[in-house]
């Protein structure tokens, strides 16, 4: 199992470079000009072609990336063409989306797991019809609407409203929290209804096994045959559903931090793709790619350690 | 009235100079800021001055806060502003193709411009001297601006700090500025400032400029207004004249408010500067400034109270909110500047045809344009808005004969066109950019105005970027080459822009008329006010007789609230933008 | 196994006709069974029916102004007008074209692909499983949306006139491209992590013993036990499709302005007018939401019928003689 990872570590190499590669060109496929983003409407051709020659938007592509590459290679991603500092950026802006990540995976995990057992283990049954009828809603709602309402209900009604404005979340944690929960609630829903189902779905087959009946008929009470022998086999699936919807997590913390104006690495590279950001989006899609690998790694290392069925190759 | 009293006009402006104007520089997606012209010795105050602020009836107020009686002002407290646009950067000086609120607050908030320029038709009002204390006329082309004694900020936080150690503000201070923004071209490229202006120290507080020729247009060229794009007057040390001093270091200006802290892409405060030139102001603490992309989501915040104040993204918006909240909420309402116009690709069959294009002005249906998306609030207008009253606009009604709405009249001169030959009946592809909502709304509208009198049109939006490449010059080598577009939507323009090659990404506004690009020439050396109303008129005429490819539509209104508590509010300045510079708001807590 | 005996003609007879009579009977029989997912396939239908007959039910032209904005519900306008004076119920109906294209197209071309990838990486593991992995690791390292954004830039926001759709489908290419790219590896994940648990399983191992062949084994053992996870996940993609187009319109990237579409009538200026104007965006948003339950309870069913360890003989009844062959 350790080579497995090992050999699997190294092959992070040549993805990432085949990654950059291909975000690289694609990004540079992207029509729009940066020089007019950067420089404003009033710049004169003068002025657009200097900030291209500083920037090395002249130059050939295959110099661009060697360059590119070689900072990043360096820990140094770079500026914005804007004159940010992306290491800066990064720094300030990791710890929230890490905070909405923690909050609105671990919700997703909570509610998924925890209402598709109830929701196997009572089958056809109230409690079921309830769980699966909310997860079928909350499946079919668009987050950025539920957001909004989230936003402006209260506002009405109550004239509340979150806090906006980020500060760090040691400086004010209850400031934080009330930023951070009610919205990472409401987008944890759509992730949680497909999570439960997923375990409804395989809890309901491994409760159908023959050594759960087995199980049940030597006289095991049905809280042991569910914690012993049920649960663990219906981690598979699960696990593999868990580590997608991170990626989903992700794409929907874009539109979280977009209307709840939390500065996050999401709308920054959202922003930067709008605004072809060429160092920006080549960076985030770096580190993005890093965090997908490393999930993909855990997820099936965690195989092989919830079932020694599974052998790795 | 004390000698720094920020109201009190220049003693020393001479009456032979009555400051003749100037004139709008940037259109950039915003809007643009106003010009001011000089003063009049004559006069000495023009009874809008006082220690506390001024609440002058300016831009068609709704509701209107009272001036608020001397000494009945309240100190302190902390003014929470926000902003749908994040400013990437500190530096005043590259604005970007965003005009973004979050620099016009770091610049009023930092650094103090020599003088402002305003959006009013009253000749006293045009300009607002802030870090001058005179401007004086030498002749046409000379200009000698006398600065108060004001001292930089001493700030811990910046790396320039040390260096700059909180001395005076030096005439060579603003020297060495024009001096930068003439050679780096990425700060505010403005082809006036690289080109014609020259300044000079003459003593440690006298700044000359002068001019090759008599330029009407000088003092919103090298300053610009309020909420413009390109704010070029702000007085920094010259230490820190550096491109990436100025982006990432922590500003230090001689400016009301100091930088105290910033979260990226999301918070920003500033505190009051102690040590202000200007002794009576800022009323204020300090402010924040806090970055709300989503328009319901500001509208919550200030719903909630988290706010003091907000732009309504509509009409409806500020009905609802205002009707909600009632006494507790001031609303205000201002024409815009920046209106909504056509440009079409002049180089571009079949718009290089008159007939054409005159189809195309008497195919749009303003009214139903304004009723369905600006809720009828908005207002016909030509060329320049009225909000724009140095501009002297001439409005649409002069002019209605010549491009006003008359579908049969379109569909004749189109057929006409067809049938010579001029228009081959090709697809015509109207380019909108996808970012700002109402343009795209009415975008569909005027395509379906053209489909009916026979032209075949579809629309298509753009992210902007993509919409500035499209739009902006072909090739930068041969301008000659046509733009990538058809038909696309713009702001209202300046003078400056119907010139055939202004260099710059509207020159496709251009009708590259010979007689249109004479009498624009003509405009900017006419320093005379009354002269340049009756030449701006005949110019906005001959538009309309040329059936220009640029094709004002409407210009809408800008609806405002605030805080009731919130006082001494000048509503004259808060049209040119929330968070501007005036200093004379409290709170009443 | 060994080729099958040539049958007679009463056996030919009699399996023409089950074929004809049995998909009814199979119907009915399914909708005793599962109620709520009878209730789910009705709801499909029903939009089905609607997306496929739109232009002629839509009263309005769905793209034209026709009059004041957000004038509510009236004989004229059954479900009001939008914030740009459209008929809102046209729109809606005209919307489900989209929607529903996109959503299945998306699914077919995901769920095809990623079944077929998945069990090849799962079943074979070796070679195969390594360039299906590695392929499946590059692509899923595009963080999604980042991914998406940069497609739908390059490609550029699809328009479409209408029609019926395929054409539509055609039109909505570039977005189809887009989200397919995005589920197909995700899909053959899910598939793969399956099979791998599978195919240590007694059954497997003692076909494989008896000396069935591979694609045997795929086919009759496994793919009956993948399907299920399958289609869950397919219906689920569904719904994640549709949010997924409307959260591009969101975020100001999804079909071209105008263009009537569910998410697109839910985001821009319609969003704003909530409190003064509901039905603007209840109306795309209630088939945004009657649709995707439609799609989840039919899966959830579906799920339930085609999973091979449900107790009980009403998958015997059902699933016929197929298995038997």
């Amino acid at each position: 199992m350790r080579r497995y990872a090992l050999r699997r570590l190294a092959f992070f190499v040549p993805v990432l470079i085949i990654t950059s590669m291909v975000t690289f060109l694609a990004v540079n496929i992207v029509p729009g000009d940066p020089a007019v983003i950067v420089m404003g409407l009033e710049a004169d051709r003068d002025a657009l072609e200097r900030f291209r020659e500083a920037n090395g938007l002249n130059d050939p592509l295959w110099k661009r990336y060697a360059e590119w590459g070689a900072g990043m290679l360096t820990g140094d991603p770079g500026r914005s063409l804007f004159g940010g500092n992306i290491q800066a950026e990064l720094k300030a802006r990791f710890p929230v989306t890490a905070l909405l990540m923690a909050f609105s995976f671990g919700f997703t995990v909570l509610f998924g797991v925890l209402f598709g057992l109830l929701s196997a283990v009572f089958q056809d049954r109230p409690a079921d019809y309830f769980v699966r009828t909310f997860s079928v809603f909350g499946q079919s709602v668009p987050d950025f609407y539920t957001l909004t309402l989230l936003l402006i209900i209260p506002s009405i009604l109550w004239r509340y409203s979150p806090p906006f404005g980020w500060v760090p979340f040691w400086d004010d944690p209850l400031r934080a929290a009330q930023q951070v929960i009610p919205p990472t609630l409401i987008l944890s829903i759509g992730a949680a209804s497909i999570l439960m189902r997923v375990t409804r779905s395989a809890m309901l087959e491994v409760l159908r096994q023959d050594y759960i009946r087995t199980a049940r008929a030597k006289g095991l009470r049905e809280r042991v045959v569910l914690q012993r022998h049920a649960i663990k086999n219906a981690v598979i699936p699960v696990l593999t559903v868990s580590g997608t919807l991170i990626a989903a997590l992700l794409g929907g913390s874009v539109i979280l931090e977009q209307i709840t104006a939390l500065p996050g690495l999401g709308v920054y590279t959202f922003q930067a793709v709008l605004q072809r950001d060429l160092t920006v989006v080549m960076t985030m899609t770096m580190y993005a790619a890093v965090v997908v690998l490393t999930t993909n790694l855990l997820v099936d290392l965690l195989y092989g350690f919830v079932d020694p069925r599974i052998r790795y190759q | 009235m004390s000698e720094h009293n920020y109201w009190t006009r220049p003693q020393r402006v001479s009456r032979r100079s009555l400051l003749r104007g100037a004139g709008v520089g940037v259109a950039g997606l915003a809007g643009a800021a106003l010009i001011g012209c000089g003063g009049d010795d004559d006069e000495p105050d023009t009874g809008d001055g006082g220690t506390t602020a001024t609440a002058g009836p300016g831009g068609g107020s709704a509701t209107a806060t009272g001036s608020p009686a001397a000494g009945a002002v309240k100190t302190g407290g902390i003014y929470r502003d926000s902003t749908i646009t994040v400013a990437p950067h500190f530096s005043p000086f590259h604005p970007g193709a965003d005009p973004s609120y979050v620099n016009t607050f770091r610049r009023f908030g930092y650094y103090d411009p020599l003088w402002e320029v305003r959006q009013t038709a009253d000749p006293e009002r045009l300009i607002k001297l802030s870090l001058a204390e005179s401007v004086e006329f030498g002749d046409d082309t000379t200009v000698v601006v006398k600065m108060h004694e004001a001292h930089f900020h001493d700030q811990p936080a910046s790396n320039s700090n040390s260096k700059v150690n909180a001395r005076m503000l030096t005439a060579e201070d603003v020297v060495a500025r024009i001096e930068y923004l003439k050679t780096d071209h990425e700060a505010s490229s403005n082809p006036f400032i690289t080109d014609q202006v020259t300044a000079t120290a003459v003593d440690d507080l006298t700044v000359q400029f002068t001019m090759p020729a008599p330029f009407a247009f000088f003092y919103e060229n090298d300053g610009l207004g309020n909420n413009s794009a390109g704010g070029r007057n702000y007085e920094l040390p010259q230490e820190m004249l550096d491109e990436t001093t100025l982006r990432e270091d922590i500003p230090i200006g001689t400016g009301p408010y100091m930088y105290k802290s910033h979260q990226l892409g999301s918070r920003e405060e500033v505190v009051k500067n102690p040590n202000y030139w200007r002794p009576d102001v800022p009323y204020l603490d300090g402010r924040t400034l806090t970055f709300i992309a989503d328009s319901a989501a500001e509208e919550a915040a200030f719903r909630a109270g988290q706010v003091e104040d907000i732009d309504f993204s509509d009409l409806r918006q500020r009905d609802s909110v205002v009707g909600d909240l009632g006494d507790e909420v001031r609303a205000l309402e201002y024409p815009s500047t920046s209106g909504m116009a056509l440009i079409a690709n002049v180089r571009r069959p079949p718009w290089n045809d008159e007939r054409v294009r005159r189809a195309l002005h008497r195919s749009i249906n303003f009214e139903r344009i304004n009723n369905v998306v600006y809720f009828g609030s908005a207002t016909p207008a030509w060329y320049f808005s009225e909000a724009r009253p140095e501009r002297f606009p001439l409005g649409r009604e002069p002019v209605m004969d010549l491009v006003g709405y008359n579908p049969a009249e379109a569909k004749a001169l189109l057929d006409a066109a067809k049938s010579a030959g001029a228009y081959d009946d090709r697809e015509i592809a109207l380019m909108l950019p996808v970012e700002a909502q109402t343009w795209v709304d009415s975008g569909a509208l005027i395509a379906e105005d053209m489909q009916d009198v026979g032209f075949n049109v579809r629309t298509f939006t753009e992210v902007r970027n993509v919409y500035l490449q499209l739009a902006g010059p072909k090739d930068l080598e041969d301008m000659t080459k046509p733009s990538d577009f058809d038909l696309t939507m713009s702001v209202f323009l300046d003078y400056v822009y119907q010139k055939a090659d202004s260099g710059s990404f509207w020159n496709n506004a251009s009708l590259e008329d010979q007689e249109i690009e004479a009498l624009v020439t003509q405009i900017e050396g006419t320093l005379d006010a009354t002269e340049r109303a009756e030449l701006s008129n005949q110019f906005e005429t001959l538009l309309a007789e040329k059936a220009s490819n640029f094709v004002p539509i409407l210009s809408g209104t800008l609806y405002h609230g605030y805080q009731s508590y919130v006082q001494g509010v000048d509503h004259e300045l808060s049209q040119s933008g929330k968070g501007g510079a005036q200093l004379e708001y409290w709170l009443d807590v | 196994m060994t080729a099958l005996e040539a049958p007679g003609l009463e056996r030919q007879a009699e399996r023409a006709r089950r074929r004809v009579v049995l998909p009814f009977r199979r119907a009915g029989a399914f909708a005793y069974r599962y109620p709520l997912g009878a209730l789910g396939a009705s709801i499909i239908v029903v939009f089905m029916v609607l997306a496929l007959f739109a232009p002629i039910l839509a009263p309005y032209d769905a793209r034209r102004s026709i009059a004041l904005p957000l004038l509510a519900p009236s004989t004229d306008h059954l479900l009001g007008t939008d914030a740009n004076g459209r008929d809102v119920l046209s729109r809606v109906l005209v919307g489900s074209q989209i929607s529903l294209a996109v959503g299945f197209s998306v699914v077919l071309i995901n769920v095809t692909l990623s079944t077929l990838l998945g069990l090849m990486a799962g079943y074979y593991q070796g070679v195969t499983d390594y360039i299906i992995q590695r392929s499946g690791e590059i692509w899923s390292a595009f963080p999604g949306l980042i991914a998406l954004l940069l497609i739908v830039s390059i490609l550029g926001a699809p328009a479409t006139e209408g029609g019926n759709l395929l054409t539509i489908a055609w039109d909505m290419r570039n977005l189809i491209f887009a989200f397919s790219l995005g589920a197909v590896f995700g899909g053959s994940r899910l598939v793969r992590g399956v099979t791998l648990s599978l195919k240590n399983q007694d059954y497997v191992l003692a076909a494989r013993s008896l000396g069935a062949t591979g694609p045997h084994i795929v086919r009759r053992h496994l793919l009956p036990n993948v399907m299920p996870y399958v289609i869950v996940s397919a219906t689920a993609g569904l719904g994640v499709v549709i949010l997924a187009e409307a959260a591009l319109s969101f975020l100001g990237l999804g079909v071209a302005p105008g263009t009537p579409s569910w998410g697109q009538d839910l985001s821009g200026r319609n969003r704003q007018f909530f409190d003064e104007a509901l039905w603007v965006a209840l109306a795309p948003g209630t088939a945004i939401t009657l649709t995707v339950l439609g799609f989840n309870l039919f899966g959830d069913a579906l799920r339930d019928m085609l999973d091979p360890r449900m107790r009980g003989s009403g998958r015997r009844r059902i699933r016929s003689d197929v298995a038997d062959g």
